[in-house]
């Protein structure tokens, strides 16, 4: 909390850190900024749609084994044709047919539609 | 006994004293993304036309930035970047883009192939974090 003006919140800095002075860059978390949470994790063995349950289309964040024991994004830039192995709506997540290998997709409580 | 300080919360059903890592909520020994500002737009694309916007974030480095559209024929929302269309259900390609312009822009860029009726309204939502793109602090 501050002390000097008459703001109110939280906020949380890294270790070492004084939370009084600390940059932005250097806190865990502040009541000035959204921290994205993370609603639930959605797992795909295969590819195919699963309803999210969410009721509108929340941000998200895929990840897919990469066939030689990594993992990657699940967006993939123009190095690899660009073409998103995972995509949302309102009702349902999907992992692109075509695609091999495990996905996990983590859905965020945050709405893409507003 | 070592002496370090700090604060940790724990998911519920697991001891904070010995919860790992990835059972906590939140603790002052790892990161979490900040939003430092988004928001949601509509814009109106003609058939084979691009769309970019500046966004001024002030932040005086390159940050980190999710960038999400909306393909409208097949309604599904993607994460940039992403080459999204055919590939994925639809008749007609569209592309999206975020890319740090310098320490205090951020682009965000859509790249659409021809296609019919035209216009179409594609929605957007854009993430700048606080955290950096490069060399974001985690313990």
């Amino acid at each position: 909390m501050h002390g000097m003006s008459s703001d109110y919140g939280i906020k949380i800095s890294r270790t070492g850190v004084d939370v009084r002075t600390a940059a932005d860059t250097d806190l865990v978390l502040s009541s000035e900024f959204v921290t994205p949470m993370i609603a639930k994790v959605i797992r795909f063995t295969t590819p195919g749609s699963t309803a999210h349950g969410m009721g509108y289309p929340p941000a998200f964040i895929g990840v897919k084994a990469d066939g030689a024991g990594g993992w990657e994004s699940c967006t993939r830039g123009y190095f690899s044709g660009g073409v998103p192995a995972v995509y949302i709506d309102a009702t349902n997540v999907t992992y692109r047919a075509g695609e091999t290998g495990d996905a996990y997709v983590f859905i965020l409580v945050d709405p893409l539609n507003e | 006994m070592a002496v370090d300080f700090g604060i940790k919360a724990s998911r519920a059903g697991n001891d904070v004293l010995t919860a790992a890592t990835r059972l906590l909520t939140v603790t002052s020994g790892v990161n979490m993304y900040k939003v430092a500002m988004s928001a949601y737009g509509t814009v109106s694309i003609a058939s084979g036309a691009s769309w970019t916007t500046d966004i001024t974030h002030n932040l005086g480095y390159k940050p980190i930035v999710r960038f999400y559209v909306e393909h409208p024929e097949i309604s599904q929302w993607v994460l940039a970047p992403a080459l999204a269309g055919i590939a994925t259900g639809g008749t007609w390609d569209m592309t999206c883009v975020a890319v740090n312009v310098d320490t205090n822009t951020v682009r965000l860029g859509v790249y659409t192939a021809p296609f019919s009726p035209s216009p179409r309204t594609f929605k957007y939502k854009y993430y700048i974090m606080i955290e950096p793109r490069k060399d974001a602090w985690y313990e």
